[in-house]
């Protein structure tokens, strides 16, 4: 039971924290989050799955390198820390565009009339609170919304 | 001293009057000369009968389209001249391989940084106080565990396979054009 609760309670506070973050990657980043809505919304199967595909790959080569810089020492050590903390920045910087974008196109059919920086805050916050459903929400809506997310981003990339 | 007026009202201020775009004050001078003046108020119904023309007029759709070619070069962002971009580039992987030969130096450097908070620099004595330097340590995090190479091997091959077929199939078919 403490598990749960406290799982609960970290998507809670890791939703507060999104918001400022989402907001400010709306505000840096308003093309490339508006055309990774508009992918999500056009093809949002192929965007789950180079979602999945492209998030399995990048965190099983930033825990394999983990792993061994785990195992080794001296100059290895420091020489596999710079592309292990280079994919560990990929799939945080995905990650999150995905998620603002997702959050903001929530917010934006939910609440049309509001401003960007509104529609971002109520969209993280429904993302974010509904992602902190025990189950449901940890397992099914979480990394749906995470890699429908980040799928439409590195499509975005891939239009011509 | 008395105000000269103008005979006659000038087209722009005839035109800003049919668009209903004139100042309450000068509307109604306006309105009071067209009563007294009939050749304003014949040029007024002159313009407001051509403007009624014009607008009934069909639409003709141009000949040539140039919206399908312009507005995606209108969409593209400011271009990056290829020199600025090869640049970057290099200076990347050139701090890139600065570093990687420069880790031996920092781990170097940073070996003497680590100081425990007992220590006092001898330094500082003869300024005849001393100094504790806080603990200044940092250690890689551990993950604790235990994988064969063949394991290890094996998920990083499969995840890379999946990725190379994955990628090939779903972003190698044609994407269609969005916005």
């Amino acid at each position: 039971m403490n598990e749960i609760l406290t799982i609960t309670l970290a998507f809670v506070v890791f939703t507060l924290f999104s918001i400022p973050l989402f907001i400010c990657l709306q505000v840096f980043f308003p093309a490339r989050i508006l055309k990774a809505v508009e992918t999500a919304t056009k093809m949002p199967a192929r965007s789950f799955l180079v979602g999945m595909v492209n998030f399995i790959f990048l965190a099983v080569m930033t825990f394999a390198l983990m792993y061994l810089i785990d195992r080794l020492t001296g100059i290895w050590q420091g020489i596999l820390i710079l592309p292990a903390l280079a994919l560990l920045g990929l799939l945080g910087g995905g990650l999150s565009l995905g998620l603002a974008a997702i959050s903001g196109m929530l917010g934006e059919r939910l609440f049309p009339s509001q401003s960007v920086w509104q529609r971002a805050l109520w969209g993280t916050l429904l993302l974010g609170l509904g992602s902190a459903t025990p189950f449901v929400g940890w397992f099914l809506l979480f990394p749906y919304a995470a890699w429908l997310g980040m799928g439409a981003l590195i499509i975005s990339f891939f239009q011509k | 001293m008395t105000e000269i007026k103008p005979a006659h009202l000038s087209d722009f201020l005839l035109n800003e009057y049919l668009d209903d775009a004139l100042t309450p004050s000068d509307r109604i001078s306006a309105e009071t000369h067209l009563k007294g003046c009939t050749a304003c108020a014949a040029r007024v119904g002159a313009m407001r009968n051509l403007f009624v023309e014009l607008n009934s007029l069909p639409e003709i759709a141009p000949v040539v389209d140039f919206s399908a070619r312009i507005l995606p070069l209108l969409e593209k962002n400011p271009v990056i001249s290829p020199v600025l971009r090869w640049l970057t580039a290099f200076q990347l992987a050139g701090a890139a391989i600065g570093l990687i030969l420069l880790w031996p130096l920092l781990e170097a450097f940073g070996s003497s940084l680590f100081i425990t908070g007992q220590e006092s620099i001898s330094f500082f004595s003869t300024l005849s106080f001393s100094w504790t330097l806080p603990v200044v340590t940092w250690e890689l995090p551990r993950l604790g565990l235990d994988f064969s190479t063949s394991a290890l091997v094996f998920v990083v091959v499969s995840a890379t396979l999946m990725w190379i077929l994955g990628n090939s199939f779903l972003l190698a078919r044609p994407l269609r054009r969005i916005g």
